[in-house]
């Protein structure tokens, strides 16, 4: 198998996890379309390490946390400019899922909760989606958050808990309906 | 905060959180990575040196190196009567020329310059009156 090959079957099997990392930690598609092409050029610059290695996801992911942090960093005054005209898209997809399921009555409403969790966590504020992100999807520890940040640890577990206070409300807005 | 509180509201959005689907990659995003891949490959300049030459091209090219260094030092050293032949017509044919320069292109070339200047400026005064006259008609 050629190298071009190789790798075209290596992103075809990573791209939705480092997509969904990217998309998670920045909030916007377009920002973390950038970052996934960037993070699998590193890839690329060494094939031979990567592509085949078992360490494979835990590199990506590592790769793709670490530039999305330093993409916010770098971009924080612009993003938050720009946030406020561009609000959250509609999630694609959404409309062919709810057309499959539009017999599942059960399954549209559990998908369609799933999708307002995950828009809603989008929408919250960089301060709190990041270190809510990185410790549940990431299973990051306060402490190993607050230095990836560098903030205080205080900071962190404040941010962390506005944020799950901000999904509750979202979850039983609409669970309590 | 209630610790108690804050303990289940972390269990339950942490159960809720890690039961989304993972969002999809675009479409986009495969072609986007692959082309700049072959982008990287393109810009890769392969090394040229002599050093990284096959030792058989690095031999030819030492050769043809030589042959020509001798081929120029014996022209120089004795060159053949053909040679001579040849630059004695060039400058014969170089005399010709000059000659020819200055008996009869010098003299007038000075008047054909002001001649040619002059209908030049004639002509885009003429076209410059012409659009005048017609109140830039030709733009509407």
């Amino acid at each position: 198998m050629s190298d071009v090959a190789r790798f075209e079957a290596f992103v075809r099997e990573y791209q939705d996890m480092v997509f969904a990392t990217a998309v998670r930690l920045l909030g916007r598609e377009s920002d973390a379309e950038d970052v996934a092409q960037t993070v699998f050029m590193r890839a690329f610059e060494r094939l031979d390490e990567v592509v085949d290695s078992p360490a494979a996801p835990g590199w990506l992911k590592t790769v793709t946390t670490n530039l999305c942090l330093n993409h916010l960093s770098r971009y924080r005054s612009r993003w938050r400019f720009f946030s406020e005209m561009d609000p959250v898209r509609e999630l694609p997809g959404l409309e062919a899922r709810i057309a499959r399921m539009a017999s599942a009555p059960e399954a549209m409403e559990r998908a369609d909760a799933q999708e307002r969790l995950e828009r809603a966590l989008r929408r919250l504020p960089e301060h709190q989606r990041v270190p809510l992100v990185l410790f549940h999807f990431d299973d990051m520890s306060y402490q190993a958050i607050a230095e990836a940040l560098r903030v205080s640890l205080a900071k962190v577990k404040s941010d962390i808990h506005r944020g799950r206070e901000a999904l509750k409300q979202e979850l039983s807005v609409h669970g309590s309906r | 905060m209630d610790p108690a509180d804050d303990a289940d509201l972390e269990r339950l959005l942490d159960r809720e959180l890690k039961k989304l689907p993972a969002p999809r990659a675009p479409h986009s995003l495969l072609p986007r990575v692959m082309a700049a891949a072959a982008g990287s490959n393109a810009r890769e300049v392969p090394a040229t040196g002599w050093s990284t030459w096959s030792p058989a091209w690095q031999a030819s090219s030492v050769a043809v190196l030589l042959l020509f260094v001798a081929t120029v030092a014996w022209l120089f050293s004795a060159p053949p009567a053909q040679v001579v032949e040849t630059t004695r017509t060039a400058g014969e044919i170089a005399a010709v020329m000059r000659v020819f320069w200055d008996v009869l292109l010098q003299p007038v070339a000075t008047y054909i310059f002001v001649l040619g200047l002059s209908l030049a400026l004639a002509c885009a005064a003429a076209w410059a009156a012409l659009e005048l006259a017609l109140g830039g008609a030709s733009h509407q």
